[in-house]
């Protein structure tokens, strides 16, 4: 039986054009990772969160060894600084789009206990801010954002059972939600 | 005979099997490949998602150093460099995400005269898509009254629009305010009694092996390749005895390598592709200018080099303001003007890379 010319041919031709039309589908689409848009607006407070505790992470100035802001305000145990410049970083805005103020935060610090309670994980409440009445109805999700902070020595005031001596990273989480 | 011969020989016959297993084939091909773009994107079909696309545009602008990622063009024709930007991506380096680059704001926002990005060019190279979409991009530095917008943008609808907030952070040039009072004997040298003029430099040595040096953060960098750096020179005889001056005069610049060797860059234009030089906010020529009285006018000479003027970065670099000083007699001795000033991380001698807090808003639609 002869062959040539039947199906081999068009299964070729089609293998071909799958391949092309893959190839060409994935090198020709946008690499920028997107969120699905089920939760877009989740994203657009975390992403908000991340910014600010980044933002307050970085030092105006270069210096020897100069701490961030963030990294002061935790030493102080300053929850009144940290609720008033997140709060700032959270409502700065360029007036181009109607801003409404509605986010609430709730702030809290881990840090590792080497020393004693061999490797216990410490954390305590560093800081929210002014809860609304409506604040505490809302039904709003909240969101979390985290940032690994460097502190050159443990807060001030702190005894052994709540921190070890000397510098360490602590992890700071806040919630955030809108009410 | 002839009859079973036609059956057999099948050369260019489809079965009907085979028409209906490769329609079918075809039919789920296409589903897919119709499928496949709303998988990846969401962008490219017709499912539009604003909220996607502004989330993006923040991502290029905010976190990404644009494509080339040195933005150098204050210098020469800047229009003709247009042509060459695939990306505008105003971070200082792709270290740094939130970091903007003033340079790059203020060419983003056009808010350089000689260089103006159009609302196409806005569309091609940082929003994207085929979509010819409408935009309204804002900047709000911290303590600046000013709103920036990106050029060729309109009014946020009421309507459903794409929204993205981020928070940034905006690296302003260093430079170094060289007030002569506040280096009391630094700067000055003695002089014999009997030698009643003399023509000197006071240098601003620029030590690129400490300045570009990558152990540096990016966000606190001095980069004299891509960013400008600001040199100001006031209360010049301060600090030297102006009884004793009969005249003092500032002659122009020159810029020389470290350990003699010959100038560097042309000097002939008060504003060429490497620096602008000013008297008074006047321009002033580089060389072979009218000599400007110094001691008793007290001049403000600003230089701003908008680019090292050579590829040699590794080499140490001098800038040299030329003085010539006359004295009235020799019946003292003198002092005049020399030294060498760095240029360097040193806060006392440069007011370092500031960060202003900044808020970019990015509405599509």
């Amino acid at each position: 039986m002869n062959d040539e010319g039947q199906l081999y041919t068009i299964e070729g031709i089609t293998a071909g054009v799958i391949m092309l039309v893959t190839a060409f589908t994935i090198f020709n689409s946008g690499l920028v990772y997107t969120p699905g848009d089920a939760h877009i607006s989740d994203m657009q407070i975390q992403q908000l969160g991340y910014d600010a505790l980044a933002m307050m992470d970085t030092p105006a100035e270069l210096g020897p060894v100069k701490e961030s802001p963030l990294a002061e305000m935790i030493k102080a145990k300053n929850d009144a600084g940290f609720k008033s410049e997140f709060n700032r970083y959270l409502t700065l805005h360029t007036g181009t789009t109607e801003f409404v103020d509605s986010l609430e935060f709730n702030a809290t610090v881990f840090n590792r206990l080497k020393n004693s309670g061999a490797g216990t994980v410490h954390s305590y409440h560093f800081s929210n801010s002014t809860m609304s009445e409506v604040s505490m109805l809302t039904r709003e999700p909240a969101i979390s954002v985290t940032r690994y902070v460097w502190l050159s020595d443990r807060p001030g005031g702190s005894v052994d059972s709540e921190y070890d001596n000397g510098g360490q990273l602590v992890l700071l989480e806040v919630l955030i939600w809108r009410r | 005979m002839d009859a079973i011969r036609r059956i057999k020989d099948e050369d260019a016959i489809l079965s009907i099997d085979f028409l209906a297993g490769f329609t079918i084939f075809i039919l789920s091909l296409i589903m897919v490949i119709s499928l496949v773009p709303g998988v990846l994107a969401g962008i490219q079909s017709d499912n539009i998602d604003y909220d996607a696309v502004a989330y993006r545009t923040s991502v290029i602008l905010v976190e990404d150093p644009g494509a080339p990622d040195s933005w150098n063009y204050e210098w020469d024709y800047p229009m003709i460099h247009k042509a060459d930007m695939q990306r505008l991506g105003l971070a200082v380096d792709k270290e740094t995400p939130n970091i903007l680059s003033r340079g790059k704001v203020n060419f983003f926002f056009n808010l350089s005269p000689d260089f103006i990005f159009s609302a196409e060019e806005y569309r091609d190279k940082v929003i994207f898509g085929d979509i010819p979409y409408l935009y309204n991009i804002s900047l709000k530095v911290d303590g600046e009254s000013k709103t920036y917008y990106a050029g060729g943008g309109t009014e946020v609808p009421d309507y459903q629009y794409g929204y993205m907030r981020r928070l940034v952070k905006v690296k302003e040039p260093s430079s170094a305010e060289i007030n002569f009072t506040n280096y009391p004997g630094q700067y000055t040298l003695p002089l014999d009694r009997n030698v009643t003029s003399i023509t000197s430099d006071f240098s601003v040595l620029f030590p690129y092996d400490v300045l570009i040096n990558k152990s540096v953060n990016p966000a606190y960098r001095i980069d004299p390749q891509s960013e400008r750096v600001t040199i100001n020179l006031s209360n010049i005889c301060s600090d030297l005895n102006k009884s004793d001056l009969e005249s003092m005069n500032f002659a122009g610049i020159a810029f020389r390598r470290e350990g003699g060797g010959s100038e560097i860059g042309s000097l002939v234009p008060w504003k060429n592709e490497t620096y602008s030089l000013m008297v008074n906010e006047m321009p002033y020529p580089g060389s072979g200018g009218e000599e400007v009285l110094v001691n008793s006018t007290n001049p403000l000479i600003t230089l701003i080099l908008y680019k090292v003027p050579t590829d040699e970065v590794h080499f140490p670099m001098f800038v040299n303001f030329s003085f010539s000083h006359v004295f009235k007699n020799n019946f003292t001795d003198h002092t005049y003007l020399s030294g060498i000033h760095r240029y360097d991380y040193n806060t006392s001698n440069v007011t370092q890379p500031e960060l202003k807090d900044a808020v970019m808003e990015v509405a599509i639609w």
